[in-house]
């Protein structure tokens, strides 16, 4: 049989530009930093559910990329996840998560359960050896109670009564360790939680913007989009507006442009939405 | 390997921390603040065969670098209804071996029709480390009862070498209280000398050990199923503390 094969590519990572980046470093290339989105997440399990929240900043560097990024996940209608760490490993990872399972309720035709949403990721996270970098908080609550797990890159997982994550992490679960009791009310649940994700939104710099919190129970599922805003913009102390003629004209030049209409469509602002092509 | 210079439950630590060469590259992009450590179940893990079963013993602590992750982890893992695996080294990898060995030995008490034996739970839980001994870093005890010769302590390090012991410790703490040990053993011990060895052990091993610390699960396994015992960190027992 002569002729080449079609070689079928390895599935997996390929790790051939670390060796390239290796010596690149040994010769002394320096590597640009990458940007860190920071967070805070944390959830907290009270008599009925659970109540999870998380802040909303995004940021590359120094600036505020994105004040108003959602890092609450579906995944299902009673099973939620919290993202922190790589960004995008933790939205593509638990929308890989969500299709998996809404195809796992189908096929079994039963509410899909926390342990099993939990299990899937951990062993796809350990498959990948820690190299997707999502610090995950799943929270549910399915027929056998309300559950939050903690899962790290590596493929470890805890089943806690409280998880605080991300850069933030460290200082809401100051907060939570201080006043968690078990069995809280759904207000003292949701205050703590704020109390804790103000904590961090104030202290850590990579946190911030707005407080985001959802509240899961059996029966319903509340979503405060946002349930409180941290550092509200301030009206502009003056007006900056420019009166007209603040900048003296020197002079001024008029020419025309010359141009040729290559294409040509003709778009209803009202009634159908079809385009019409001329030309 | 150095096999004049076999690597101890102390080398866990330093192996977990230079991970894989890849990885040096995250040292120079992620700014410092940032990188986490692995997270490692530094530990103490205890388990000693008496006369009709088997008591094991643990810390509770997970820790992520100088992080604690869980302060009531739960490292006594079961394998079947009377055998359990104690964890030590990576939590990721230990995990990982613990669900695979649960479902090997699930599918084999069904062939053979009958509950696996101790020695075969462990040769499973020994395969596996020594098969992805490069990659993992786990140090398992595996213990239980069985119908054949009733409570067994097999120990399976990081290498992948598999050995019964009536008495035996794994994990980072364990380098504080082989001394413990080696004073402290008796062969034959009865049910109760046994729990409150393997519970003073855990404690003065919490007491040196950063790697190891809040509470101690315990749990006595035998014919008639297995008793799990948590001593809270306020109900341990007294060591004179400087």
């Amino acid at each position: 049989m002569s002729g080449l094969a079609f070689e079928q590519p390895a599935g997996g990572f390929v790790f051939d530009n670390c060796r390239r980046n290796e010596i690149l470093l040994n010769n002394g290339a320096l590597p640009g930093k990458i940007h860190k989105t920071g967070t805070t997440i944390a959830a907290v399990t009270y008599k009925d559910g659970v109540v999870i929240a998380a802040d909303s900043r995004c940021t590359a560097g120094n600036i505020i990329f994105d004040d108003n990024v959602l890092k609450i996940h579906r995944l299902s209608d009673n099973i939620y996840a919290l993202g922190a760490g790589t960004s995008a490993d933790c939205d593509f990872q638990t929308r890989l998560l969500e299709s998996q399972l809404e195809l796992l309720k189908l096929n079994q035709d039963r509410q899909v359960r926390v342990a099993t949403a939990v299990r899937k990721i951990q062993q796809h996270l350990f498959r990948y050896q820690g190299y997707l970098g999502a610090y995950l908080i799943i929270v549910g609550v399915d027929v056998t109670g309300s559950h939050i797990a903690t899962v790290h890159p590596h493929g470890s997982i805890a089943f806690l009564p409280f998880i605080a994550s991300g850069s933030g992490g460290y200082t809401s679960l100051s907060v939570i360790e201080d006043r968690f009791k078990e069995n809280m009310t759904e207000d003292e649940a949701k205050q703590l939680v704020r109390d804790a994700l103000y904590a961090s939104t104030t202290t850590d710099l990579y946190s911030g913007s707005k407080i985001n919190m959802f509240v899961l129970t059996k029966e319903k599922l509340d979503k405060f989009l946002p349930y409180e805003i941290v550092a509200v913009r301030t009206d502009k102390q003056a007006d900056y507006t420019l009166a007209k003629g603040t900048t003296e004209v020197l002079s001024t030049n008029v020419k025309k442009i010359e141009f040729d209409i290559v294409n040509e469509k003709v778009k209803s602002t009202t009634g159908s939405n079809e385009a019409m092509e001329l030309a | 390997m150095d096999i004049l210079n076999p690597m101890t439950y102390d080398a866990e630590e330093d192996r977990l921390r230079e991970r894989t060469k890849y990885s040096q590259m995250d040292k120079h992009l992620i700014p410092m603040e940032f990188q986490q450590q692995p997270v490692s179940t530094g530990t103490t893990i205890v388990a000693v065969e008496y006369d009709g079963g088997v008591i094991i013993g643990a810390d509770t602590r997970t820790s992520s670098g100088t992080f604690v992750m869980n302060r009531f982890t739960d490292k006594l893992t079961p394998l079947t209804d009377r055998i359990f695996c104690l964890r030590s080294g990576s939590a990721a990898d230990t995990q990982a071996i613990a669900q695979v060995v649960q479902y090997q030995l699930d599918f084999l008490s069904a062939e053979m029709n009958e509950p696996p034996l101790v020695r075969i739970a462990a040769n499973c839980v020994r395969r596996l480390i020594y098969q992805y001994r490069d990659d993992f870093v786990a140090g398992m005890i595996v213990a239980g009862w069985d119908k054949k010769l009733g409570g067994q302590v097999y120990s399976c390090p990081l290498g992948g070498l598999l050995v019964r012991q009536p008495v035996t410790l794994g994990g980072s703490g364990s380098t504080y209280i082989w001394g413990y040990l080696d004073n402290n053993y008796r062969p034959n011990m009865t049910k109760q000398e046994c729990f409150d060895f393997v519970l003073k052990g855990i404690t003065l091993a919490i007491t040196r050990d950063g790697s190891s610390g809040g509470c101690a699960r315990l749990a006595i396994i035998n014919k008639d199923g297995v008793e799990r015992v948590d001593v809270l960190g306020n109900d341990l027992p007294k060591v004179f503390d400087l």
